[in-house]
């Protein structure tokens, strides 16, 4: 998986690529939870290129919301593909994230 | 056409790292014996949870074990089964994570979802064993409804 990241003051976007699963899961929570340590206080998760996500990959955006609510931040996810809107409504994750079409919508928010 | 369509990896490590090809494999598989896509989808990232489950569980703690993975698609319905020798785990002892309210972080899960995944993806699941493995099976109601070739075998088939 390709993880990038841009900061600008307290909004951070993370731009994930390829197969979110229980292999890639430990890093990209880390890069999640690094940006927020580092006081992002707005956090974009674009999921545009992310073709699969398992249990472990869906723990790890969990574990990062959680995380944020207690330094008062917004995790926000953009750009789902089919596969992983699907499993979000699945596990009814759906109602928990804010969800926007694609970065820009969920960086105006 | 020739039924039972069947794959077999007879003898894999099961590691967190083999899980995503073993699944990837198993539903390439799918599609080529007529399974659309999206459900072969589905079905792979049910394969994927199980295989999870046996490193994370059947395997916790040690060096990783033997697994072997069987795909039959009979007439009616396809079976996955993932076999080890590790440790016995009852996976119909895992109760399965509340419903998420988006008011109450507490019922926000962070673990849990594997076999909630593999419940709502499959239509059975069985748990038994059979000559020395300990077998994880789930059963998908799905009629086989397009003309495939040949049977195929995995890479290291016996």
């Amino acid at each position: 998986m390709d993880i990038s990241t841009k900061k600008e003051g307290q909004l951070a976007v993370i731009e994930l690529s390829g197969g979110l699963d229980a292999k890639e899961a430990p890093a990209v929570k880390k890069a999640l939870q690094s940006l927020l340590a580092e006081g992002a206080m707005k956090l974009v998760v674009d999921m545009d290129a992310v073709n699969f996500i398992d249990s472990s990959g869906l723990a790890a955006l969990v574990s990062t919301l959680l995380a944020a609510r207690k330094n008062k931040a917004d995790v926000a996810l953009c750009g789902l593909t089919p596969a992983v809107r699907s499993v979000l409504e699945l596990t009814r994750l759906h109602r928990v994230f804010t969800v926007y079409e694609d970065a820009t919508a969920a960086i105006d928010r | 056409m020739t039924l039972p369509q069947r794959f077999v990896v007879t003898r894999a490590e099961a590691t967190i790292e083999s899980t995503h090809d073993l699944a990837e494999e198993a539903a390439g598989h799918l599609v080529a014996w007529g399974l659309p896509p999206r459900r072969a989808a589905d079905l792979r990232l049910a394969l994927a949870e199980m295989i999870c489950n046996v490193c994370r569980h059947a395997y916790a703690g040690e060096k990783p074990g033997p697994l072997r993975l069987e795909l039959i698609w009979s007439e009616d319905d396809i079976t996955l089964s993932v076999a080890h020798q590790g440790v016995l785990f009852d996976p119909f002892s895992v109760k399965e994570p509340p419903e998420p309210d988006p008011e109450d972080p507490s019922t926000w899960p962070e673990g849990g979802m594997g076999l909630m995944l593999i419940r709502q993806l499959t239509d059975f699941i069985e748990y038994y064993r059979s000559g020395g493995w300990i077998i994880f099976s789930a059963i998908v109601c799905e009629p086989l409804r397009q003309t495939v070739s040949s049977s195929t075998d995995g890479h290291d088939d016996a």
